[in-house]
């Protein structure tokens, strides 16, 4: 019996891992380029991503491998999709508690690579932790400057039109 | 790689609210550039974050940040679709405090684009809300709804909402003819505006409950509405006012029939949704089960149903009428499945019963009993019948009774016999002794006439004592000749023939 075909991926700081291509094209960047470009035993290259952010990223995929691929025409208004939609896996939620750099480097990664299912992960993640917070706490967790004056943070307060009606 | 900049988010960004100086430089970027979507990021030199803060004295943060080097605000690295997705999963509420922390989240938040995040947000709400209304944007009508802050002033928790004109007002703001003004009340306090009544009569007012005649109107309404109807008027195209007339009006009927509707989802959802919580965790906590505290009689009680909310206090006082009401469920809900029990076995005796009967036809048959009364009746039955619920009997358990059913039978119909020949004795029959003698029984057959009964549907004789009491004229159909029961010449010459 022949091993399951195999691809390597190389990190911005030039690592390189070795997986196998059904793993691999979890993410559709991924599965795009061999496509386009055909098996070869070249390296394909991910200057966006980092090796221990991509490690991650493969140990999701390899997790995640058998998983049907999410529909793109789900109905959001569905309950069961949107209930699906607020729930994290017992794996996903500890795969997900890294500290915050790796978490928003984690959903850059799912983003440039495309894997949808991840991105969901860390988008709930961070929905998660803005839950329930005041300006002021979020603006600290996410280290997000103040931009507005006094006057005009008290104005927005109770104003909340769209912007362009105003 | 810098990142884009000048991008059209950042421009809505830029709305009213903002006034401030344009924010300095934008901040040194530590990583390399998100490839393919990452490439429409939602930061812009613009729009970030960076700006200067007037008078915030937020040099200790700046410190914090620092210290934090790379990681930086992630929301101007991430695209949109991301920021959306991050969005998409959040509480209205937390929309409305996102949208306040930054210029550039607000840009986002505040752009007609983001409705579908406002909308999802609402969707994904714990309760059903009403649709927002033409009249609002979604952020506004977030804001209506979920936060609990005066529309006016700092007061918080404010629960009643003027669905009329979509604000919250704590008592001092409805009340302090600064920010609302009485019909009666409005010539004084606005003595500028021009034909303030035909105004008026073209805005939505609110009084504060159904039988109070107040009306009350939101000044600067007034005024906002009083200089497009000057404006129009100064024109002097009489065909124009008339028009603009009639879409005022068109509007306040739109915004009248709305507010009925959320007045019907926050009495009918709101109030009594979290009291029919209070009742169901309270009865569960009593013992009582689900299926009985979720009946409509209790649910839908004028108790539960009411714009009051069940507090402690008000749970005190209404306990003991509700707790009757989820009693008399149970009661119910217990006697239907006795009711099913009682069926189900009866179903047992009645087959053989009739079975029974499909063997012994006859001219005796007319004085037999139904198989519903020897069912609900005879004791050798109803004792099987009637055992506990718990009990199991099955088909074999009626034996017994089935083998005491000819005897049992034979005294009934002798019983009846006996009654009517009694009868046929009282109407002039001869040679039958009085009180009827066992022998005598059987001449029953050889009566004059017959009466057939009128209700039974098989025409078999009443055999309910009662019945032969009353002043009716029984028909049976015994034989052929006629059996005469009734001493009540009137009923007989009106039920019956007179026997040729």
């Amino acid at each position: 019996m022949s091993a399951a075909p195999q691809v390597t991926l190389e990190s911005s700081d030039g690592e390189k891992f070795k997986v196998d291509k059904e793993v691999a094209e979890r993410s559709v960047l991924i599965k795009n380029m061999i496509e386009d470009v055909g098996e070869s035993d070249n390296p394909i290259p991910l200057p966006n991503v980092n090796a221990s952010v991509l490690k991650k990223v493969l140990e999701y995929c390899e997790h995640h491998r058998g998983d049907p691929l999410p529909a793109a025409d789900a109905d959001p208004s569905n309950d069961d999709n949107r209930k699906r939609a607020t729930e994290i896996s017992d794996w996903d939620q500890k795969f997900i508690q890294v500290d915050q750099e790796m978490l928003f480097e984690i959903i850059l990664a799912a983003n440039y690579m495309d894997i949808k299912p991840l991105l969901d992960v860390g988008c709930k993640t961070v929905a998660n932790m803005i839950k329930g917070k005041t300006p002021e706490e979020i603006r600290k967790l996410f280290n997000i400057v103040n931009d507005f004056t006094p006057e005009e943070e008290a104005q927005i307060k109770k104003e909340n039109e769209w912007a362009e009606d105003r | 790689m810098p990142k884009a900049s000048g991008s059209k988010t950042s421009r809505k960004g830029k709305g009213r609210a903002v006034k401030t100086p344009q924010p300095s430089a934008s901040p040194p970027v530590a990583q390399e550039p998100p490839a393919k979507k990452a490439r429409k990021t939602a930061s812009s030199s613009s729009a970030s974050s960076k700006g200067k803060r007037a008078g915030s004295g937020k040099g200790k943060a700046k410190d914090s940040q620092q210290e934090r080097g790379q990681l930086w605000n992630i929301f101007e690295r991430l695209s949109l679709d991301a920021i959306y997705t991050v969005f998409s999963h959040l509480h209205p509420t937390d929309l409305l405090r996102v949208a306040r922390t930054s210029r550039l989240l607000r840009s986002h938040l505040m752009s007609k684009s983001s409705t579908a995040v406002w909308k999802e947000a609402r969707l994904k709400a714990e309760r059903q809300v009403p649709e927002c209304p033409l009249d609002q944007s979604e952020p506004q009508w977030a804001y209506l709804l979920y936060t609990r802050d005066c529309s006016c002033c700092d007061k918080t928790n404010i629960a009643k909402i003027d669905w009329y004109h979509r604000v919250r007002l704590c008592r001092k703001c409805s009340f302090s003819g600064k920010i609302m003004v009485l019909r009666r009340n409005a010539a004084k306090a606005l003595p500028h505006v021009k034909d303030l009544f035909a105004v008026l009569d073209l805005m939505p007012y609110w009084k504060t409950s159904p039988s109070h005649h107040e009306m009350y109107y939101p000044i600067n309404a007034i005024e906002e509405l009083a200089t497009r109807y000057a404006v129009i008027k100064a024109q002097g195209n009489q065909e124009k006012l008339e028009e603009f007339k009639e879409q005022m009006l068109t509007q306040r009927k739109a915004i009248v029939e709305s507010v009925e509707r959320f007045k019907e989802w926050e009495e009918g959802l709101s109030v009594a949704d979290a009291n029919r919580n209070v009742v169901y965790e309270k009865f569960q906590a009593l013992g009582y089960l689900p299926i009985d505290i979720g009946d409509h009689l209790v649910t839908n009680s004028r108790y539960v149903r009411t714009r009051t909310p069940l507090t402690e206090a008000r749970w005190a006082t209404v306990r003991p009428r509700l707790e009757a009401l989820v009693n008399q469920v149970k009661q119910r809900r217990i006697e239907q499945h006795r009711g099913r029990t009682k069926w189900h076995r009866q179903g047992f005796a009645r087959v053989r019963i009739q079975a029974y009967f499909d063997q012994t036809p006859g001219l005796e048959a007319a004085f037999r009993p139904t198989v519903n009364d020897i069912l609900t009746n005879f004791s050798a039955f109803t004792e099987i019948i009637e055992e506990p619920n718990e009990a199991l009997v099955l088909v074999e358990h009626f034996d017994p009774a089935m083998e005491a059913l000819p005897t049992l039978l034979k005294e009934y119909n002798d019983s009846k016999k006996r009654l009517l020949v009694q009868r046929m004795v009282k109407g002039g029959a001869q040679n039958v002794s009085h009180p009827p003698a066992e022998e005598d029984l059987e001449k029953v057959f050889y009566a004059t006439t017959v009466f057939f009964s009128k209700t039974s549907k098989l025409g078999m004789p009443i055999c309910v004592d009662s019945a032969f009491e009353s002043r009716m004229c029984w028909l049976f159909n015994v034989g052929l000749t006629l059996l005469k029961l009734s001493d009540d010449a009137k009923t007989l010459s009106a039920c019956c023939p007179s026997p040729s």
